[in-house]
């Protein structure tokens, strides 16, 4: 108990400066500083000296209530302990009640003096840490609502994961577009998967405590599709052993859109190049005719001339409008057509092509025809691309003797479905999951990588989807299926939202 | 007797271009419209020059070059490379000429007069 004291500064009040002086050098062996002060300089001793304990003795009881009332207001934090004459319990509690924290009585035993000095200490000892805790308290619950708010308002998603992939923990944004998933595996959250993805970030940070970065397409509670970059942080526990991991996912779509575009505008502008040269050159050749033609007076020379020309100016209209379409988004051109003149029309865009390899164009129209809503240039790029595709899977399939290509209508009240069907060297795995994208193609320097893309975007953008089913060596099927009515009002109460729902039925390859 | 020219391309529109001015100057053609059927077509037919384009579907033209350099019969047949690659000089380099499309018509009949006549 000494070392507690050590130093500890006190005053010692009483009107019997001889009985203070005593007191002095019995406590200055105890350890403590004692000053001393008689009832006149009382509040200005402990005014100087500031100690945590004052000692008062009492010789005139109204004298030793106004001392014991002024130091109490003037330093509430200071302990006082009253000497009252013996017996005088009463006047003891008095001083209790007044605020004193403990009383002697006169004459006062070292002992008890000790005792009770080392109690008030203790108690004050008590009650400063009592302060000290609660302002860290306060600290530490503002600095964990500045961390909660952190984690729920960092504008991405995150997710706490243990060993099982099973979320422990996640932020707003995350339960916003996610749900709460507690307890859920990641994979099944954000994948819709039921085993985890390869190269998954979180499993390569538990197996080596690194940070890991993968960009991956998840899918929201409502169906819409984001493209996030994910970063995984392992979280250990105090012997630094990794006990969950955290993910974090930015949502980087719209990034990734318009690089697409850029990238797309760029690629393929180089990619049509070799295509617009040689329709050029076959334009020179038309216009060769035409003028031959006109110089000879050969009249059909000339109309052929003039044919000619009119393919490629029309071959080179549609490059330019296909990058056009991808320098700038453009507003569908929504018409009421017939639907088995506009499957016709489409059908004899690429029948010739069929038939001059050699290919039997097969042309089915079934159930409820009538008319339907669309963009009938878009949609019918879209179909012939398709069909064209069709037409170039049997040329490049040498397995089959015969080949050919399907083109089926079929209509309900409430939908049209394009069928393209053929037997031609059909479609791996890997090239089906790939297909829809940007830039993707098989074909090569004859591909610009934008047919189905374009053809999958369009679709969509009438609110309808496409899937395809295909063997190596057997052949494929595409379905387009398309609303009769293109439901407007969505897209224009919510642009994103229309976007989002398009996504979510992207092609179920 | 017309000196032959023997055209390789496989689009059929510039194959009639080519035609129509070779016609038009004097010169006989064929034709092959890829690399693959080529040969057969030069061993028959024994063009006097060769126009030869770059990229077709079943046989590359450099590859069909080569294939051609190494018949000794006819080896020695003058190409002229007509193509929409950019760079395409590059590709053959014992090409006489090459020409990128859509090509200057007066400049092709040109080169084509003083190589075969």
């Amino acid at each position: 108990m000494h070392d507690f004291v050590v130093s500890e500064p006190l005053v010692i009040i009483a009107q019997d400066a001889g009985h203070g002086k005593v007191l002095a050098r019995i406590l200055t062996e105890h350890g403590y500083q004692p000053a001393n002060a008689d009832y006149g300089d009382a509040l200005a001793t402990v005014g100087v000296v500031r100690p945590r304990l004052v000692v008062l003795g009492i010789c005139d009881c109204m004298q030793g209530h106004e001392v014991a009332q002024k130091i109490h207001s003037a330093f509430p934090e200071v302990r006082l302990i009253v000497l009252v004459p013996e017996g005088e319990y009463r006047m003891g509690l008095d001083f209790l009640e007044e605020g004193a924290s403990d009383f002697l009585f006169k004459p006062v035993s070292e002992r008890a003096l000790r005792v009770a000095l080392d109690r008030a200490l203790n108690a004050l000892e008590v009650k400063e840490e009592n302060e000290v805790l609660k302002a860290k308290n306060k600290i530490l619950e503002s600095s964990q609502q500045l961390c909660r708010q952190l984690f729920d308002e960092v504008p991405c998603y995150i997710s706490v994961q243990n060993k099982d992939r099973r979320i422990v923990r996640s932020n707003r944004q995350f339960k916003l577009d996610f749900g709460a998933c507690l307890g859920e595996r990641c994979y099944e959250v954000y994948k819709h998967r039921t085993h985890p993805c390869p190269n998954c970030p979180v499993e390569q940070t538990f197996n080596d405590g690194l940070m890991h970065q993968t960009e991956e397409v998840v899918t929201t509670r409502t169906g819409q599709q984001k493209v996030v970059l994910t970063l995984s942080a392992p979280l250990r526990d105090e012997n630094g052993e990794i006990t969950e991991v955290m993910e974090l996912a930015t949502d980087i779509s719209q990034i990734r859109e318009l690089q697409d575009r850029l990238t797309s505008l760029g690629l393929f502008i180089g990619s049509i190049s070799h295509g617009v040269r040689g329709m050029l050159t076959a334009l020179d050749g038309g216009l060769y005719r035409l003028e031959k033609g006109i110089a000879n007076q050969d009249l059909s020379m000339a109309a052929d001339g003039m044919e000619r020309v009119k393919v490629m100016i029309s071959r080179i209209r549609n490059s330019v409008l296909e990058m056009l379409y991808y320098s700038k988004d453009r507003d569908p051109n929504i018409q009421t057509v017939d639907v088995q003149s506009f499957g016709d029309g489409v059908a004899n865009f690429v029948e010739p092509k069929a038939t001059k390899h050699d290919i039997r164009f097969q042309k089915e129209f079934h159930g409820v025809l009538g008319q339907m809503d669309l963009d009938p240039e878009t949609i019918s790029a879209g179909l012939v691309n398709i069909l064209e595709n069709a037409v170039d899977a049997c040329i490049e399939d040498e397995s089959k003797e015969r080949h050919f290509v399907a083109f089926i209508v079929e209509g309900t009240h409430e939908r049209v479905s394009f069928i393209i069907r053929d037997n031609g060297m059909g479609i791996d795995r890997a090239t089906q999951e790939k297909m829809f994208s940007l830039f993707f193609s098989s074909k090569g320097s004859k591909g610009t990588g934008l047919g189905l893309y374009i053809a999958n975007d369009v679709v969509h953008q009438h609110g309808g989807t496409i899937s395809v089913d295909s063997k190596v060596g057997q052949g494929t099927e595409f379905r387009v299926e398309l609303p009769r009515k293109r439901v407007r009002s969505l897209q224009q109460a919510d642009g994103m939202q229309e976007d989002s729902l398009h996504s979510a039925h992207t092609s179920q390859v | 007797m017309a000196k032959k020219i023997m055209i390789i391309d496989d689009d059929p529109n510039i194959v009639t271009y080519l035609e129509d001015i070779f016609h038009d100057a004097g010169y006989a053609t064929c034709k092959a419209m890829d690399g693959a059927d080529a040969l057969a077509v030069v061993n028959q037919e024994k063009p006097d020059l060769i126009t030869l384009d770059l990229e077709m579907p079943k046989e590359w033209g450099p590859r069909f070059y080569r294939e051609l350099s190494q018949d000794k019969e006819h080896g020695s047949i003058p190409v002229i490379v007509i193509s929409g690659l950019a760079g395409n000089k590059y590709a053959i380099q014992k090409a006489v000429a090459s020409f990128t499309k859509p090509f200057d018509r007066a400049e092709l009949l040109k080169v084509i007069k003083e190589t075969i006549g």
